[in-house]
């Protein structure tokens, strides 16, 4: 009976688990990128514009991942994808600021990444490459 | 009381002076008043608005503000998050098309991302309103504060339109007064003055003493003035019946004064009024033609009414002292000189004159004619009326005084005679002979006896003469001696009858009188009788006792 119990928690927790695990979304950078662990604010700072320079000086190039975006930002800064581009419309309109470059996969975001120092993404556990590293983690 | 009369009646037709001309008219001042109320007030009020328009205006702005900068916080936010100045200064410049705003900034974390305007050019004095900020949120997180948006007021432009607002207020706040002012006035004007004005004037034209009425003014006959008219009306009823009674009252007093005045004037009696001291005060023209004073009346008291009297024993002081202390005497005589210097006699009766305390009213009348009168009958009494010598009574009086006088050394005789034979002439030649022979007699006597000698016919045929202040009794001797020489002569009684008779003389001698004649007389009387005894036309002398 308690073996049964545990194999049920053990199974439930499993699958709850392994679906959890595979929802994840990861924020990425170049293994050697300056940028270490982020908060939240400091990755909402970072995606939504407000942040575009590196301490160090480096201009930081942002990719948002066209299939991953509603997620993202829902999970960042609890905003759907109408208000953040709205946001992106208004300061388009009349300023001066450019949204992160979008890209269609998450294949292609980890290969900028990959390849610029000064860029971050965000990618889906199940497609993270081992090589990119993870700056911050959102739970679904 | 006379020119006090005229003074009244010139009163009664002076004719009504013109109506005063009114300087201040009632409506004109009310006007003033009110204007000026108005004014005060109304400065006061607009003075008030004044300030409170500004504080509210300000009020009013600054929540305008507040809504204006909650308008644009979301794009304020948005550029302030993603520090996009061009978008800070879209904002900031469409903030300062509000032309109440003097400067707006956006500030991202303290460093100014936008500001447009400069600072408020507010004269200096003006309140300088503080800035007002709001805090900018990141459009992503509530509770992120990543700036500030800041806009200064332009408080030079709120105070104009606060000033202009209020004079728009002044302005209404004057013409409200003025219209006030005038609408009053005319009020005033046509509820007040005019119908008082047509009253005054109705009065000045009324003919007040015909009983004559004035009449409400047309449309007031119930208001104030209504009843201001009745009580005029009321009033001149009253005044038309006292005034009638009072006229009247005048007319009988003056018939009264005009007829005491003549009484007074014209009276055959002195009257007159006079202080204790005996000054005359006032006096009719019955005394002033007596005692010669001048006719006006003399207030100075110049004359004293007792040196015209002749009074030796002061009893006219004394009549004035006593009437003078509320005791008056009967009324006396006094002798007085006339202004023509004649004697006269006259009654003085003093009494205190009411109303006037220290005054008294003298009333005088001339006794004169009644004294002569009196004294003539005085006279009559100690006469004979035959002889015209005087009668016992008379010799009697005259006895008394001598007697009383000669109290000192000098002698006193009385002569005592009657006619011998005087019947028998009586008899045979009447009663008229008789008598006539008497006359003859008492003027035969009264030749041969001293002026001071007194003749008396005591009875019939009885004389008597009383001589007085003899030196010696050879005197006394003498006269009766020529006495019965002198008797013995014939008599003619009328023109073709003489007679002759004796005369028997008794002689009474004495150095103290007795004081009644009687005994005097007795003594002589019986010499006479020892005269008759011894022969007829002799005398004897009575021996003293």
């Amino acid at each position: 009976m308690y073996r049964f119990l545990i194999i049920c928690m053990v199974s439930l927790l499993a699958f709850v688990g392994k679906d959890a695990l595979a929802d994840e979304l990861l924020i990425v950078t170049h293994p050697e990128s300056s940028i270490g662990e982020l908060s939240r604010q400091q990755a909402s700072h970072i995606f939504l514009g407000r942040l575009r320079q590196l301490p160090s000086g480096e201009r930081v190039t942002v990719i948002d991942v066209e299939p991953l975006r509603a997620a993202f930002y829902q999970r960042l800064v609890g905003r759907n994808l109408a208000e953040i581009n709205a946001y992106w419309a208004r300061l388009q309109f009349s300023g001066r600021t450019q949204p992160p470059l979008r890209v269609a996969s998450a294949q292609e975001a980890i290969e900028m990444v990959l390849d610029s120092r000064s860029a971050i993404a965000f990618v889906r556990a199940d497609q993270l490459d081992p090589r990119a590293r993870v700056v911050m983690r959102l739970g679904p | 009381m006379g020119p006090d009369l005229t003074v009244a009646a010139a009163q009664a037709v002076a004719p009504i002076p013109p109506p005063r001309p009114v300087r201040r008219g009632l409506a004109v001042r009310a006007t003033l008043l009110i204007l000026l109320f108005g004014g005060v007030i109304g400065a006061v009020v607009a003075w008030f608005s004044a300030v409170l328009i500004e504080r509210t205006e300000r009020d009013r702005l600054n929540g305008a503000l507040v809504e204006l900068m909650s308008t644009v916080e979301r794009a304020a936010s948005v550029a302030a998050f993603a520090g996009d100045a061009q978008l800070a200064t879209e904002v900031v410049i469409g903030l300062l098309n509000n032309r109440s705003i003097a400067q707006a900034v956006i500030e991202d974390s303290g460093i100014v991302l936008a500001a447009a305007g400069g600072p408020d050019a507010s004269p200096v004095g003006l309140r300088q309103p503080l800035a007002l900020s709001q805090p900018l949120h990141s459009p992503f997180d509530d509770t992120e504060v990543i700036g500030q948006l800041r806009i200064v007021p332009a408080v030079e432009v709120i105070a104009r339109d606060a000033a202009s607002y209020s004079r728009f207020i002044a302005l209404i706040l004057a013409i409200e007064v003025v219209l006030i002012t005038l609408g009053v006035s005319w009020v005033v004007t046509r509820g007040v003055t005019r119908p008082i004005r047509t009253l005054s004037d109705d009065l000045h034209r009324l003919d007040a003493e015909g009983g004559a009425h004035v009449a409400a003014p047309r449309g007031h006959e119930h208001d104030e003035i209504g009843r201001l008219a009745e009580d005029i009306n009321g009033l001149i009823d009253r005044m038309a019946v006292s005034l009638v009674s009072e006229r009247r009252a005048r007319e009988l007093h003056a018939a009264a004064e005009r007829k005491w005045r003549l009484i007074f004037h014209n009276a055959e009696t002195g009257l007159c009024t006079i202080d204790a001291g005996g000054r005359l005060s006032d006096w009719n023209p019955w005394l002033a033609r007596l005692l010669n004073l001048p006719l006006r009346d003399d207030r100075e008291g110049r004359f004293i009414l007792g040196e015209r009297f002749v009074d030796a024993e002061g009893h006219f002081a004394h009549m004035l002292g006593e009437a003078a202390l509320g005791r008056p005497l009967p009324g006396a005589d006094f002798e007085c000189r006339d202004s023509s210097g004649y004697v006269r006699w006259l009654n003085v009766v003093l009494n205190p004159l009411e109303g006037s305390p220290g005054m008294l009213q003298g009333i005088i009348n001339d006794v004169t004619e009644r004294k002569r009168a009196e004294a003539l009958a005085r006279t009559q009494a100690e006469r004979d009326a035959l002889t015209g010598l005087l009668n016992r009574r008379g010799v009697e009086k005259v006895y008394g005084a001598a007697a009383r006088e000669s109290r000192e050394a000098a002698g006193l005789c009385l002569l005592m005679f009657d006619l011998d034979g005087f019947k028998a002439v009586n008899d045979t030649h009447g009663h008229e002979a008789g008598d006539e022979l008497l006359k003859l007699v008492a003027r035969r006597v009264e030749s041969i006896v001293r002026r001071s000698d007194k003749v008396a016919r005591i009875g019939g045929d009885e004389f008597v003469v009383l001589l007085e202040r003899l030196n010696s009794i050879s005197m006394a001797r003498q006269i009766a001696g020529k006495l019965v020489d002198l008797l013995a002569q014939p008599f003619a009684v009328s023109e073709s009858v003489l007679v002759t008779i004796g005369a028997s003389v008794g002689v009474a001698y004495t150095h103290c009188p007795p004081a009644q004649l009687a005994e005097l007389l007795r003594r002589a009387d019986g010499a006479m009788y020892e005269a008759k005894k011894g022969g007829k036309s002799q005398y004897r002398f009575a021996f003293p006792t």
